[in-house]
């Protein structure tokens, strides 16, 4: 490389290393790392807690219990993306509480019982299902 | 180097390393499929292909964007620099593969035209968390693709190694785009901290890479000169190993001096193939070699051995009380100079 290049490639890093992490930082600020997402056995769970509501679509079965909802997938999605918000009455989306993938039960941890869920397709923008309470 | 075009120059060492990168993507490849239909058997096929094929392709770029300023911090990372070409066409296909299966997935299904449904399917492009993160990847996939396209040397020779050079750093743009696609895509609905982690750290060893491989080529061209009756003082003869150069700045050229069989000889230290840094190769038979891809230079002239035409600029030399001086007015490219004997 010449002088020049090796400016111009001194310039691009430079700036690369102070605009990318300002970039990750925003982008991941709200995002929720510590909500819990396990699987286990639903007459386990339904044993050892109080169940608060339940609701059931053609997709889904959710129980809501004190400190988080279960949800169990009837059958897999054709949705690439599958993310799960808790939902106000109107079933419009409030906050993320986590995504599903295959079949199954899934677990989240929430702070405050929702009026219902709504399963949304992250990528296409669109909604899913959604299940009031 | 070669006089006439082939498609692909092989030899015995290109193709021990051809046959590591391909061994390497299989087995990521099957490795992943492995680990995804352990902990997720209901994963489709199509899924399966794009998020192999994406992930393979952002490792093997971080594997390329590494071999650069690992090369100029420590020559022995030379040899992986001779085959960076083949590692770069490879990560190409691998990204073809992941926005191909995409474009099929998400948008041929439709009514209206894919790339249409790419750039029209979500308009929210004044939202930073819900930005249509497809059409960064699909940007990035262009410039990979025009870097692919012309990575061979016909297109080196007939676009000249400048131009070709600046093209091609448009990878550091893609490298850009496809950080951004990744945590508006991925990580906006897979919000693992392993994964985020990863990619972080993937960055700040490459960034990191690039800067101090950036303040050291700073620290070579800082190097305070000395004048003598407009000769400028570079070293003495101890200073450069035989058959080795000693790279010196001069105005806004860097020269490589070099000491071979009881002489010293100057050429430009910028090879005419890729821009390759000649003061960094050595003496082989007769000729100063290129480390990036063995370009030969004849030490007294900066002309290739015949029938070969590349051409680089000389310089005179000067020996005083074993001190070596430099003319810093570059002679031109391929004229003879008399070496200095010491």
């Amino acid at each position: 490389m010449d002088a020049s290049q090796r400016k111009v490639h001194r310039i691009i890093w430079m700036s690369v290393a102070i605009v990318v992490p300002l970039f990750i930082l925003f982008s991941i600020k709200d995002l929720h790392f510590n909500t819990a997402e396990k699987k286990s056995s639903p007459v386990e769970t339904a044993s050892q807690e109080l169940v608060l509501k339940t609701a059931e679509n053609e997709f889904m079965k959710t129980i809501l219990y004190e400190d988080h909802v279960e949800i169990i997938l009837k059958s897999p999605l054709k949705n690439a993306s599958s993310i799960v918000y808790t939902a106000d009455t109107t079933g419009k989306p409030l906050k993320i509480i986590g995504q599903i993938t295959a079949s199954g039960i899934y677990n989240f941890d929430i702070q405050s019982a929702p009026e219902g869920i709504a399963l949304y397709d992250g990528i296409k923008q669109t909604e899913i299902t959604k299940i009031l309470f | 180097m070669a006089l006439d075009y082939k498609l692909v120059i092989w030899n015995s060492f290109k193709k021990q390393y051809d046959k590591i990168i391909a061994v390497s993507m299989l087995l990521y490849i099957v490795v992943f499929a492995i680990v995804t239909f352990t902990f997720n058997p209901e994963s489709s096929i199509e899924t399966l292909i794009i998020r192999a094929f994406g992930s393979l392709a952002i490792v093997m770029l971080h594997i390329i964007l590494a071999i650069g300023p690992l090369s100029r911090l420590n020559d022995q990372f030379l040899p992986i620099l001779y085959n960076r070409r083949h590692l770069g066409v490879s990560m190409f296909f691998a990204a073809l593969v992941h926005g191909g299966f995409s474009m099929f997935q998400f948008h041929a299904l439709g009514d209206v035209h894919p790339i249409y449904s790419l750039f029209a399917s979500n308009m929210d492009y004044n939202s930073l968390i819900n930005f249509p993160f497809q059409v960064l990847g699909f940007l990035a996939l262009l410039i990979l693709f025009a870097m692919a396209a012309t990575s061979h040397d016909f297109f080196l020779a007939n676009l000249s190694a400048r131009v070709w050079k600046r093209l091609h750093m448009l990878v550091y743009v893609a490298y850009v785009l496809i950080i951004a696609h990744v945590f508006l895509g991925t990580f906006q609905q897979e919000t693992s901290p392993f994964t985020i982690g990863f990619l972080i750290l993937g960055f700040i060893t490459i960034s990191g890479l690039h800067l101090a491989a950036a303040f050291k080529e700073r620290k070579t061209d800082s190097n305070k000169t000395e004048e003598d009756e407009g000769w400028i003082k570079v070293c003495t003869v101890d200073e450069i190993e035989n058959d080795r150069a000693k790279v010196f700045k001069l105005a806004n050229d860097r020269v490589a001096i070099f000491k071979y069989d009881g002489k010293l000889a100057a050429i430009h230290n910028v090879c005419k193939h890729q821009g390759g840094p000649l003061g960094e190769g050595k003496i082989i038979d007769g000729c100063v070699t290129c480390p990036w891809h063995g370009y030969q230079y004849l030490p007294n002239n900066g002309q290739s051995p015949p029938p070969y035409t590349e051409k680089v600029a000389t310089y005179q030399l000067r020996l005083k009380d074993a001190i070596i001086y430099i003319n810093p007015n570059a002679l031109e490219e391929g004229t003879e100079v008399e070496p200095v004997y010491f």
